[in-house]
């Protein structure tokens, strides 16, 4: 008995080490609803006291000043990228101009997301502004309520000049509802284009304005593998949680005319009916495992900070189908050993079609934020005419009107050229719906699978069928 | 029984009472709490309200799901791969530092500074030292004329990398059990031993390894549990891929639960079942480590 009885203590220590790490994460059962509301509210009250005991000690002088917002802190959760870089060192800029105190964390990609997905779901998030882009996170934080509607901020102040923001950026920011109302101001755009060495391609007396198809390029890689052994012909995300968004950009590119639903993609009709082995689809796969499969040792597990490392430092002839960000590093004496060699291009059409697709960063409030307003005070000078152009140099990106206009010289005309013909052709690549993750997730596997020598054919069916699984499995065709 | 035995028991008791609370609060209710949301369907991507009760229909699917027994396969075989690779070279490592006589310190501290490390800094580490092009592993293959090797783009090589930072980093702790079961060994009997003529191999065979084989039984099941646990090595330098090839149980939950898919109940349910195996692979071990000592 005393045998079994420890045997039971022991299963259940072990069972918590696993479990209590989800477990302990929060109640969310319907009958707890009440009480976490009250234990929200409480926490709201009680979390508030550091802004707001130092806000009420402030406030006699503030509401005299220009300084509504001083003494109160703004915590802010940055990806690594060249936006955080050029912001961070001048953010005391901002906290002597309002006198609010800013407190940064600054996180690489693989881990940002988690702890942005786990920081808005909490009851006491670690943090007021995020920055978000897009995806399931945008679309998990409406569903659940975890993140802030900005309509009421982006016009309060006319000299803040909203509308000099590309609105097609903007709606990308939208609630997946009838009111698509805004829950993030963009702060720097990508789209996703062709990188390529001019020097090597005019050393082989490759004119590039003549490849006009991929098939083109193809072709001219042949020879570039063939010239320069020690130089990989191409390199491409390889086994990187964001390369599915960039790949909608290379099935696009063969997608032709053909209407598809925003939110899904090329992948589902209206009635969720999974469409992986459509021509287009299957075409654009095979072009991304094919450029994965030219890339150097190691390729497949490239994530795009390999990618840009291995363009930089002179070993890929191209990049292809990746952020136009990129260029700020490849024009950096200080990051590239290849400024004044790249050459930037739309991505060259396929037999059935020329498009691409764009992305963007932008920043956000937690919705159990205590000092939104003084956030959003935040934001308004992060995004702003003046600090948009700021951040251009390292974002290669910014989203104001007036910012390109004042940067155009500086990217240089053939980069310009090359941004404005891929936006021109350009579709937001941006897919969520429940079970998306899991859909990505198969579809980076599908891509691994084809670079390494599996059939197209039969690795596309199997995708649909993961696909089919998925959409049943999530309840979507029911709806 | 007499009443100061009674009222020193009621004490007792009485002292036990914060233990007794800190292990329901952190202990058995959490347990509690798991197993019953592992009976609901709680999918924060449909909302985090929307709970409904679905029975066993979480483990039912768990039983369909080839991913989770594609990372239980790859679990275990890293888990024993590792092991008895630690196993054999800490016990190697425990037996030279305990024969030297000089720089037995220096080599210990060598030893023991991966264990200082923490798995997400050694697994950031030995992600850029094997990195296929800048790497310094295959830099110094290719200095020897070596090729390249895609350490982490092969789905055969993969889990034999992540074998290797994981000895790397823990091989010293089986050094420091076994290094401290030799010491606390009378130095008597094995000076007896050698009186009487015995070699080398004999001495460790019937003196020394009678004597460790406790010390192995505790340094092997501490280490099956931890290794069985992985989850840093494989998000860290792989990401689980490539397709898949590298990704272990808890890496499989995590991204099911609160790492990507948010579906809370089917994740805590993966994470009881693979509480459970554990505890039987664990258990399987033992005795297998009995039998021998039986035998």
């Amino acid at each position: 008995m005393k045998k079994n009885f420890k045997k039971v203590i022991a299963a259940a220590l072990t069972a918590v080490m696993v479990a209590a790490l989800f477990a302990g994460c929060g109640s969310g059962s319907s009958d707890k609803k009440e009480e976490q509301a009250s234990s929200a509210a409480a926490v709201s009250e009680s979390s508030a006291p550091a802004a707001a005991s130092s806000a009420s000690e402030a406030s006699s002088v503030a509401e005299e000043t220009d300084k509504p917002y001083a003494g109160q802190k703004v915590r802010v959760l940055l990806n690594a990228h060249p936006w955080q870089e050029a912001i961070e060192p001048i953010v005391s800029e901002f906290e002597e101009k309002t006198g609010i105190d800013v407190e940064i964390t600054v996180l690489g990609e693989d881990a940002y997301w988690d702890r942005v997905n786990l920081g808005i779901s909490s009851e006491e998030p670690p943090f007021d502004v995020f920055m978000l882009s897009p995806n399931m996170t945008g679309y998990n934080g409406y569903v659940n309520g975890w993140i802030a509607n900005l309509d009421d901020y982006v016009y309060a102040d006319p000299s803040y000049d909203f509308d000099d923001i590309y609105p097609y950026i903007v709606d990308g920011f939208r609630f997946p509802d009838a009111d698509g109302s805004i829950y993030g101001i963009p702060l720097t755009m990508e789209t996703y284009m062709l990188f390529y060495r001019k020097d090597l391609f005019a050393e082989q007396n490759i004119d590039v304005s003549k490849l006009e198809t991929i098939d083109d390029w193809m072709a001219a890689l042949d020879t570039i593998k063939a010239a320069y052994p020690d130089i990989a012909p191409a390199v491409i995300r390889g086994q990187d949680a964001t390369m599915p968004d960039e790949l909608l950009a290379a099935v696009y590119n063969n997608w032709g005319d053909r209407p598809y639903l925003a939110q899904r993609m090329f992948y589902f009709d209206e009635d969720w009916n999974t469409q992986f082995t459509d021509p287009a689809v299957k075409a654009g796969f095979e072009t991304w495992a094919k450029l994965l499969a030219m890339g150097p040792v190691g390729a497949t597990s490239f994530t795009w900070y390999e990618c840009v490392n291995q363009f930089a430092a002179g070993k890929a002839a191209t990049y292809w189908f990746d952020a136009s960000v990129f260029a700020s590093t490849f024009e950096d004496p200080e990051q590239s050993q290849v400024v004044g060699k790249v050459g930037y291009a739309a991505i060259p059409k396929t037999a059935t079609g020329n498009g691409t697709t764009h992305w963007a960063w932008g920043l956000g409030i937690t919705e159990k934020s205590p000092v939104k307003d003084a956030a959003f005070e935040f934001i308004k000078w992060g995004t702003s005419k003046e600090m948009n152009i700021y951040t251009a140099t390292g974002t290669y990106g910014p989203v104001r009107a007036s910012a390109w206009e004042a940067k155009s010289a500086e990217f240089g005309e053939e980069f310009c050229n090359a941004v404005d013909t891929s936006l021109n052709m350009s579709a937001p690549g941006y897919m969520y719906f429940n079970g998306a993750g899991e859909v990505t997730d198969k579809i980076i596997d599908a891509v691994v699978r084809i670079s390494q020598g599996e059939d197209l054919d039969t690795v596309m069916e199997w995708m649909d069928q993961q696909a089919k699984e998925i959409v049943e499995k999530e309840g979507l065709k029911n709806q | 029984m007499s009443t100061s035995l009674k009222r020193r028991r009621r004490l007792g008791y009485l002292y036990a009472i914060p233990s007794l609370v800190i292990l329901v609060l952190f202990v058995i209710y959490p347990v509690i709490y798991g197993l019953r949301i592992s009976l609901f369907d709680w999918d924060w991507v449909a909302g985090i309200d929307k709970i409904t009760f679905v029975g066993l229909g979480n483990y039912l699917a768990i039983f369909k799901d080839p991913y989770f027994w594609n990372s239980l396969k790859n679990t275990i075989l890293f888990a024993v791969g590792s092991l008895v690779v630690e196993f054999v070279l800490g016990l190697l490592c425990a037996m030279l530092l305990y024969k030297i006589k000089r720089g037995g310190l220096l080599f210990r501290t060598i030893l023991i500074f991966p264990l200082t490390i923490s798995d997400m800094v050694a697994a950031i580490m030995w992600r850029m030292m094997l990195d296929p092009s800048s790497g310094v592993v295959n830099q110094l293959l290719n200095s020897i004329g070596i090729k390249s090797v895609d350490w982490l783009g092969n789905g055969k090589v993969v889990l034999f990398s992540i074998i290797l930072v994981e000895v790397w980093w823990m091989t010293g702790n089986i050094t420091l059990i076994m290094l401290s079961g030799l010491q606390s060994m009378p130095v008597e009997q094995l000076e007896c031993g050698r009186i009487d003529g015995a070699s080398s191999w004999q001495i460790f065979r019937y003196l020394q390894w009678p004597h460790l084989r406790s010390f192995a039984e505790s340094a092997l099941s501490l280490r099956m549990i931890d290794l069985l646990r992985v989850f840093a090595i494989s998000w860290a330098i792989t990401g689980g891929g490539p397709n898949r090839a590298s990704e272990v149980s808890q890496l499989y939950i995590y991204t099911n639960g609160l790492g990507k898919y948010l579906d809370i109940g089917y994740s805590i349910a993966m994470a009881i079942l693979f509480s459970i195996f554990v505890l039987i692979i664990v258990a399987v071990l033992k005795r297998i480590i009995r039998i021998g000592a039986d035998e």
